[in-house]
């Protein structure tokens, strides 16, 4: 409570303390100001507000409260600005200092981000919002009757504030200091499944948030005309008030009592020295610039000694199993060491050239766990090395192997040229080279180069138009291999290659056209076309692309009318191709009825409309409106290899995340008189939303395996059924939001 | 260890920071004798830049008085001839554009290096234009001028003016501020299409800017962002991300933008791609990483055990939970599971 007031009283003093002293020692402060209140009302029809609410504080009526502050004198300058106070979305902000000597800013910044509440935050879990959560100890599994379940607001806080301060005076020395704390707290909800295998369900869990960062940032440099040069150093701590989360597990532990463990993120620190500067006025009217920094993550975990896992046979016992870990504590340690240089030149008139380098080394120091959990007690995942059909290349359930994570770093070098040439007043082309060499380490890709080359021509001939076309290609070739012992534990892994690494065959133009054909009136158009084609793909993502349309008619003199309309297209596709089943895993051998290859296309398309102008019917007053229609769609088609299942239906998706919004914001400021002013508002939203993962949520999903179904009593004897909060099924919303507000200006 | 010498000292320092930026507007930091003769200069200097203008351009001069800039105190600010040349001749040929040499910064017969030539005759020695040589917006003859307004009032909670050249299309906002996307967005078309998106980075609700994460006046990184890399970007807000783990996620650790869009998307949490289908791009293997999922097994499945937890909600993340990496034992983390 106290931190909460803390940073709120700070700003107040300053604002009643700062003019005073300002004044006295500027011999003639002049200020300007307002203070503002109102009120809005904001009526909304939905069975859950958090996407109205997402960021925004419109949660029923409320009282908008706000100031400005404006002070300008010989030497010192002051802005203070708070509005939406006491709310939400609460934003306060002081800015002053003295004009080439010092500087500082210390501001408070409020958001709560909502998720779900209502219908789309429920849970059967008692002790929402803390570390422990629990559920009825009665055999069997969840409460099936969710309107019995708890309620909670599925919601973070989140504060940012924090302060700056720079003083540079008559030196080119100059010295800053910032510090800020971002606090998070409020309930997130994650899952988990129930056991190891996805047929044992999941369930969602409200998880606490009560993050914290502190960040702290002092810098000291030298800055001149012709040369720069800083050093600086940040620390940044993270603190998370709950590492753990224990909660029932009623696949684990149907007779309740014994609880699972989610580990939740661990507290971290960050130490970052860097050191920056150019050099200007090299010959060939060169400057030369660099920076360096190093980096020290570091966290302290201690591992879980024993878990709670799955029964063995249901209904029987419970089991609490040793995780056997060679190290009691995981020391986190990444050490990242970067590198960057930039020569930019102008070597003969027209001709605008740079070369650069960066280098960026992640080196991974943590402690290399492993564990060694007992076989066959539900620690271990898959079936034992060579005995099932796709056991991992470790961490068997045989217990041959201890389970040992991969252990990843890399080092990048990137090179690169680039050059630009004024051929004529109209014309100009530009060019480059950027290279890629990474190694890393990592079980399938161990490094790769990437080579990419552009071209863009810009022409401004006619006064009026200006064009710009470029053209990029980029070329990834990996370096990729796996270990026997990998493929052995999953054949399939020869055949998959994944994306963000695959061999790569990149293909982009842009083309953006801006035009003035008279006074007051702009018109502009851009279209992108991007493909990727990941060539030595036989199962992963096999291509992918991109299609963008931007245009945009701008006419009207500001200080009178002016009207802006756009309409934005954009489509991506995504081809993919998969094989499934425990037979032969080369895509390549004749499919079965069980084994075969299939393919997907997801399509994504989205676009939107808007429209908007700013008049001045009088001096005294302003308009202004806009209306946005937006629309987003998303599809994927499935196919199957012929000569592998018939009569399988694999009917196709229509809507990923399909949405449509419709917003009109209309606003009306009036100067009633030099001291008051009115504004007046009215704003419509609308939002419907369709997602084949939320439209018809049931909260609860029985499990065949038990046999159990959706009417079965209150409770059923079905340990692997799967819960949900009912976040993001709810979202439609259809609201009105008028809001007066009267402000005083002197 | 190192870690309580720095919470200690930080925890020394910023109250004593505090304090400091507290006294800010009163005489602690005093300039020296040199820098008041300075200002004293500058004022009558400006005082006599300006009365050559003020006759025919009453309004602009006007509304630069009363800028940072126009600040009589302010030795560092400019008078009228300082930015756009000589008043003389072009008084003496009676005025009108580019008329007697005099530069006009809204035009495009003014050069983009011509005009952020003249505000880096006094800023090129700014901390925060270090990198302007190296930065994107140079090489695209992006000027000062296209973005700033020296002769605009800055807008509620600014010091400085942005040039707005658009009337503002968004949907109702909660602040009244002048937000620095919309400045931005005038040219990036493509980014103001992402910020309105379903799910989007609170931009255009002017919780963060584009300059949180962007320099725009210049960086040696690609796409100009404040970071030496995307992950530390990214980690320096979403900082319970950062790790190090147990059990890491290679994608994870080198490039947050395999899986995620930054500015906006159809998807929650800004996945380029809806899970499964997203994981799916790189993860099949013989059992469920490589089934269809198809929209028989949506909510509506009857019988109702027809659901299936690998495509309603949230797909895969419904069991694999911690994608960013786990510090679970055992198979529990290996597959991200606790």
């Amino acid at each position: 409570m106290i931190m909460k007031n803390r940073p709120l009283s700070i700003l107040i003093a300053n604002l009643l303390a700062a003019p005073a002293l300002a004044l006295a020692a500027d011999g003639g402060m002049e200020y300007t100001g307002s203070v503002s209140i109102g009120a809005r009302s904001v009526n909304d029809k939905t069975q859950d507000p958090s996407k109205l609410n997402e960021y925004r504080d419109l949660d029923g009526g409320a009282v908008l409260g706000g100031f400005e502050l404006r002070g300008r004198g010989n030497n010192y300058f002051l802005n203070g600005f708070g509005e939406n106070l006491g709310l939400d979305d609460q934003y306060l902000d002081l800015k002053g200092g003295k004009y080439g000597a010092f500087r500082y800013q210390l501001y408070l910044n409020d958001l709560r981000h909502n998720f779900g509440s209502g219908p789309g935050a429920r849970s059967p879990f008692a002790g929402v919002g803390g570390a422990t959560l629990t559920a009825p100890s009665i055999a069997g599994g969840f409460n099936t009757n969710p309107a019995t379940w708890n309620t909670f607001d599925d919601s973070y806080k989140r504060r940012d504030w924090g302060g700056m301060f720079e003083y540079q005076s008559g030196s080119p020395w100059y010295i800053r200091a910032e510090a800020n704390e971002v606090k998070r707290s409020g309930i997130n909800v994650i899952a988990a499944a129930n056991g190891m295998s996805p047929g044992n369900g999941f369930t969602d869990l409200p998880a606490p948030i009560d993050f914290s960062t502190k960040n702290y940032t002092a810098e000291v440099g030298y800055s001149t005309k012709t040369a720069h040069v800083a050093a600086n150093l940040l620390y940044s701590k993270f603190d998370n008030g709950n590492e753990l989360l224990s909660w029932s597990n009623r696949f684990s532990n149907p007779a309740g009592g014994l609880l699972d463990t989610t580990v939740l993120p661990s507290d971290n620190n960050l130490t970052k020295i860097g050191i920056n500067g150019n050099i200007r006025q090299l010959p060939g009217d060169s400057t030369l610039a660099g920076r360096i920094t190093y980096s020290n993550l570091t966290n302290s975990v201690d591992m879980l000694q024993s878990m709670l896992v799955q029964f063995t046979t249901p209904g029987l016992s419970n089991q609490i199993a040793a995780t056997n870990p060679s190290s009691p504590t995981f020391k986190g340690k990444l050490q990242t060491t970067t590198l960057a240089v930039s020569l930019s030149s102008h070597p003969m008139k027209n001709l605008d050239t740079r070369v650069y380098w960066n280098y960026n080394n992640e080196s991974n120091k943590s402690t290399r766990m492993s564990f060694n959990p007992a076989a066959n007690q539900g620690l271990r995942g898959g079936a034992a090395s060579g005995a099932g059909n796709n056991p991992p290349v470790n961490c068997d359930s045989g217990g041959l192997n201890p389970c040992t994570p991969e252990f990843f770093h890399y080092k990048k070098n990137n090179l690169g040229v680039e050059a630009s040439y004024k051929v004529n007043a109209g014309n100009k082309i530009f060019g480059g080279w950027d290279y890629y060499d990474v190694e890393r380490e990592r079980i399938d890709f161990h490094g790769n180069k990437d080579n990419k080359l552009f071209v863009e021509w810009k022409n401004n001939s006619f006064d009026m138009v200006t064009g710009r076309i470029k053209y990029h290609y980029l070329q990834r070739r990996s370096d990729w291999s796996l270990t026997p012992g990998l493929v052995q534990a999953n054949p399939i892994e020869p055949y998959v290659r994944r994306f963000d690494l695959a061999n790569l065959n990149q293909n982009q133009v842009k083309f953006v056209l801006d035009a003035s054909p008279a006074p007051f009136v702009e018109i502009g158009f851009e279209g992108i076309f991007k493909k990727n084609d990941y060539s030595d793909t036989t199962l992963g993502r096999t291509q992918d692309s991109r299609q963008e349309y931007y245009a945009s008619l701008s006419a009207g003199d500001p200080s009178v009318l002016r009207g802006l309309i756009f309409g934005d297209i954009e489509i991506t596709t995504y081809d993919s191709y998969h094989r499934v089943g425990t037979g032969n895993p080369n895509p390549a051998t004749a499919p079965t009825a069980t084994t075969y290859n299939w393919d997907a296309r997801n399509r994504d398309k989205s676009w939107q409309l808007g429209i908007g102008a700013d008049w001045s019917p009088m001096a005294r007053l302003k308009l202004t409106g806009s209306y946005i229609l937006a629309q987003t769609r998303g599809t994927t088609d499935f196919s199957v290899q012929q000569g592998g299942p018939t009569g399988t239906p694999f009917p196709s998706i229509t809507n990923f995340d399909n949405t449509k919004r419709k917003t009109l914001n209309l606003k009306a400021v009036y100067e009633a008189s030099k001291q008051w002013e009115i504004t007046g508002g009215y704003a419509y939203e609308q939002y419907k939303y369709s997602d084949i993962g939320y439209d018809n949520t049931r909260y609860f999903i029985p499990s065949n395996a038990a046999g159990a179904t959706a009417s079965n009593p209150a409770y059923v004897a079905n340990q692997q059924s799967s819960v949900v909060t009912g976040r993001y099924s709810f979202q439609p919303y259809t609201a009105n939001i008028v809001y007066l507000i009267g402000k005083y200006k002197f | 260890m190192v870690s309580r010498v720095y919470a200690k000292a930080a925890r020394f320092l910023a109250p004593a920071f505090l304090a400091l930026a507290c006294l800010g507007t009163g005489s602690a930091l005093l300039p020296s004798s040199a820098h008041a003769q300075a200002t004293k200069a500058a004022q009558s200097a400006k005082s006599a830049g300006t009365e050559a203008c003020v006759g025919c351009h009453e309004d602009y001069v006007k509304s630069y008085l009363s800028t940072k800039h126009g600040q009589s105190g302010n030795a560092s600010g400019p008078d009228c001839q300082a930015c756009h040349g000589n008043t003389a001749e072009h008084v003496k040929q009676g005025g009108g554009k580019g008329a007697g040499g005099i530069v006009g910064f809204n035009g495009r017969t003014t050069s983009a290096e011509r005009k952020s030539g003249t505000c880096l005759a006094c800023h090129d020695g700014n901390r925060h234009l270090a990198f302007w040589d190296s930065g994107k917006h140079k090489k695209n003859d992006v000027a000062c001028s296209d973005c700033h307004s020296l002769h605009g009032k800055p807008g509620a909670g600014s010091t400085i003016a942005l040039k707005v050249t658009n009337p503002s299309v968004t949907p109702y906002q909660t602040t009244s501020r002048q937000l620095e996307y919309e400045t931005c967005t005038s040219c990036h078309r493509q980014i103001r299409s992402q910020l309105t998106k379903p799910a989007h980075h609170p931009v255009i609700e002017g919780k963060i800017g584009c300059s949180d994460c962007h320099n725009p006046h210049g960086a040696l990184t690609k796409m100009m962002v404040k970071a030496e890399s995307i992950p530390a970007l990214c980690t320096s807000c979403h900082a319970e991300k950062r790790g190090p783990y147990v059990w890491g996620h290679p994608p994870v650790e080198e490039n947050c933008l395999a899986c995620h869009s930054a500015h906006g998307s159809n998807h929650a949490r800004l996945l380029s791609e809806k899970a499964p289908n997203v994981c799916q791009d790189c993860h099949d293997a013989a059992r469920h990483p490589g089934t269809i999922y198809a929209s028989n097994g949506s909510w509506t499945a009857t019988p109702a055990t027809s659901i299936n937890t690998r495509l309603i909600a949230r797909g895969c993340v419904n069991c694999h939970f911690h994608v960013h990496g786990s510090n679970a034992p055992g198979a529990r983390g290996k597959f991200y599971l606790r």
